[in-house]
């Protein structure tokens, strides 16, 4: 984020408030999420998808390729679909088939290409990539809604609505890599195009791409169309464990930069003036989309039901204050006697109302680099540091306060955490537990200053703990103000947050440790990028 | 083998964990391991790097020096340590800029805090086989076999639902 801020604005929130897990765990989408930034750069370059290749049998095995140009240069979305007994149908990371399995490739991809993307692409993790390919990703039916749609498409009937909407989706992807796993492309190769500049841009490219397969595919095996309404309330579902967590601790200038954007969007629409009737409308209409996609949102697990029947009651109360408020900041005000998931919902709302005000924003949600980060320069300013902006992380590190650690398996080189006293391998520990890390530096702090490297000299171990307080010293919001390693720790609030950026809806927690989700539900088709705008939250399907 | 950077930077900063370096340190070296094989550097240097880490961690404080000594006196800063060619790797790998020449005692460097680093990175970067496999084999050592614990709690799966 840069200062170059020219609206007027009221205070940020502050970082002690809002980089709490259980804040961070109740995120919601806004205009600034990565996927909606996407498809108003499809909308605003005409983005025509075409489908150069449908080669799939009646039962819709087989490849495809969708090609769309950004930048001036085509990018193609590669698709195999294959044959998966239901037994072999696993949403786990160590699973190794999958119904259907996509490399976002860059160019058009001839024969020779499609047929090294036909070996290599269904093996995903054990398969090698080069660097034409930027996105590697695979998908599982949900089989439920795909069984309903084929046998009504061959019957000829529409299918039941109610029965879409229950799941929303018809595949789910269950790993979306990027950033040269396995060999795709770096992200440094293509971040300098601007339509993928932003962060996960490519990423998101793909799921939106790997939707409408789902829809020509299904459309193939049934043997008819689905309405185009339909569709556009079907998004793609995805399954997200453990192994996206530790990205929000491992790039605190990223997170930094996403969480200074929305926060900064907030504080320019908590200072904007009366409402225009046009606002007035458009945010009556908002509320009411908000509390129908609430309706809709199907969540089994029974915290999160209940948390979520709270949610639709705060929503309903917040109504009469929508209805009279004369700005923003008097809503933001009437939703802080509110629930967490209220507040946070509201942030997200009344940022929608304001696109000329905050859509620039997301010109600073990448982290370009090109600045070294320069440690505080002695140990009294560690220590001065530690004392403004960590208070949260003092404390004894013993029993239920260490109780966790995250680590890296040697099955499938995912991140994993267990628990310390109870299982092996503690001492192989990544650094989440940062907290920790600096309160365990600040007891080896001296009491007379010397600099910075000649403490690190002394204690080299101390050396992560020093660039932590040094960047949150710069990046208010690098830092997740909780601690990572206690038993009460919820990882999922970790993934709720990084997925709400991503514009992820319909969270689904299955455990404190994974999710389901669905992305781009409501999100306008391949074929009407150009004529329909992107939208919030969606309504659902009735 | 050719591999992306992601994957190299990857792999070399575990093995540095894996030998015994500390997380900012290791980090560091992951950086500087891709850089050094971009710019076509002995790939020697990097694997007698991983036998020896206590000289990562040196090196790694070095450059934090030739850091501060830019940011705090705007002067250059002499690295002593040997080999210079894996100095000059990491003093690349920083995200930005570094001027330095070869002296008589290391390498004598500037580290220009306000110009962004603008050296290429190649797609590719080839690894020699005994380099990848020396950095898995200590890179291993960070990793936690399965447990039958793990098998229930660590992923979070659990027993799936499949809709």
């Amino acid at each position: 984020m840069t200062d170059a801020m020219c609206s007027p604005q009221c205070a940020l929130r502050q970082p002690s408030e809002v980089m709490r897990l259980a804040r961070m765990g109740q995120a919601f989408p806004t205009r600034l999420s990565f996927l909606r930034v996407l498809l108003r750069r499809l909308k605003a370059e005409k983005a025509e998808v075409k489908c150069p290749v449908w080669r799939m049998d009646g039962d819709g095995f087989g490849e495809a390729v969708y090609t769309v140009v950004l930048d001036g240069k085509p990018i193609s979305l590669v698709a195999i679909s294959r044959a998966l007994a239901d037994a072999d149908r696993s949403d786990r990371v160590i699973a190794n088939a999958w119904d259907a399995a996509f490399v976002l490739y860059d160019g058009v991809p001839d024969d020779a290409e499609i047929a090294r993307l036909g070996r290599e692409t269904p093996l995903q993790e054990a398969g090698r990539f080069c660097e034409r390919d930027l996105v590697l990703s695979r998908a599982n039916k949900s089989v439920r809604v795909w069984r309903h749609v084929v046998e009504a498409l061959k019957a000829g009937r529409a299918p039941d609505p109610a029965v879409l909407g229950d799941v929303g989706y018809l595949m789910r992807t269950t790993a979306v890599y990027g950033n040269g796993k396995f060999g795709i492309a770096d992200r440094f190769l293509y971040a300098g195009r601007p339509a993928l500049s932003g962060p996960f841009a490519a990423e998101m490219l793909a799921v939106w791409l790997i939707r409408q397969f789902t829809f020509d595919l299904v459309e193939h095996v049934g043997g008819a169309q689905l309405p185009p309404d339909l569709k556009r309330g079907l998004g793609v579902g995805n399954a997200t464990g453990l192994g996206m967590a530790p990205f929000l601790v491992s790039h605190p200038v990223l997170l930094h930069n996403w969480m200074a954007a929305r926060e900064t969007a907030l504080a320019r629409v908590r200072a904007a003036g009366r409402f225009s009737p046009d606002q007035k409308q458009q945010m009556l209409a908002l509320h009411a989309r908000a509390a129908a996609h609430l309706q809709h949102w199907q969540v089994p697990d029974k915290q999160a039901a209940s948390e979520l029947k709270d949610l639709i009651q705060d929503w309903q109360a917040l109504a009469v204050p929508v209805h009279d408020a004369d700005m923003a900041e008097d809503i933001f005000d009437a939703a802080q006697t509110l629930g967490l998931a209220a507040q946070e919902l509201t942030v997200s709302f009344l940022i929608e109302i304001f696109p000329d005000l905050v859509d620039d924003l997301t010109d600073q949600m990448a982290d370009p680099g090109g600045k070294a980060l320069v440690l505080l320069q002695d140990t009294k300013a560690l220590s001065e540091a530690i004392a403004r902006d960590w208070e949260w992380a003092q404390g004894e590190y013993a029993q239920s306060a260490a109780q966790r650690f995250w680590y890296i398996s040697a099955n499938k080189l995912e991140p994993r955490i267990g628990d310390r006293w109870n299982e092996p391998g503690a001492e192989c520990e990544r650094p989440l537990d940062v907290a920790r890390s600096v309160a365990l530096m600040q007891r080896d702090l001296p009491g007379e200053p010397e600099s910075t490297c000649d403490f690190l000299q002394r204690h080299p171990e101390h050396a992560f703990a020093a660039e932590r307080v040094s960047t949150l010293a710069q990046h208010p919001y690098a830092e997740i103000r909780d601690n990572l390693i206690d038993a009460a720790c919820r990882p999922i609030d970790m993934l709720r947050c990084k997925l709400a950026f991503f514009g992820a809806t319909r969270f689904d927690p299955k455990s404190d440790l994974w999710t389901r989700i669905t992305l781009a539900q409501g999100a306008p088709l391949a074929g009407e990028i150009a004529t329909h705008d992107e939208v919030w939250l969606s309504e659902g399907l009735a | 083998m050719m591999r992306s950077w992601s994957e190299v930077q990857a792999m070399a900063e575990r093995s540095a964990l894996g030998a015994g370096v500390p997380f900012a340190q290791a980090a560091r070296f992951g950086a500087a391991a891709a850089r050094h094989l971009s710019e076509n550097r002995k790939p020697d240097m990097i694997a007698e790097a991983l036998n020896a880490p206590e000289s990562i961690t040196a090196l790694s404080l070095e450059v934090e020096r030739a850091v501060e000594a830019a940011s705090s006196r705007g002067q250059p800063y002499l690295i002593a340590l040997n080999p210079r060619e894996l100095a000059a790797s990491f003093l690349q790998a920083l995200p930005c800029d570094a001027v330095f020449e070869p002296v008589k005692d290391g390498l004598k460097a500037m580290v220009l805090l306000s110009d962004p680093q603008r050296r290429p990175r190649q797609a590719r970067l080839d690894v020699p086989d005994m380099l990848w496999q020396q950095m898995e084999a200590l890179a291993a050592q960070t990793y936690v076999p399965e447990s039958e614990a793990s098998r229930a709690q660590g992923a979070g799966a659990g027993l799936m639902e499949l809709d």
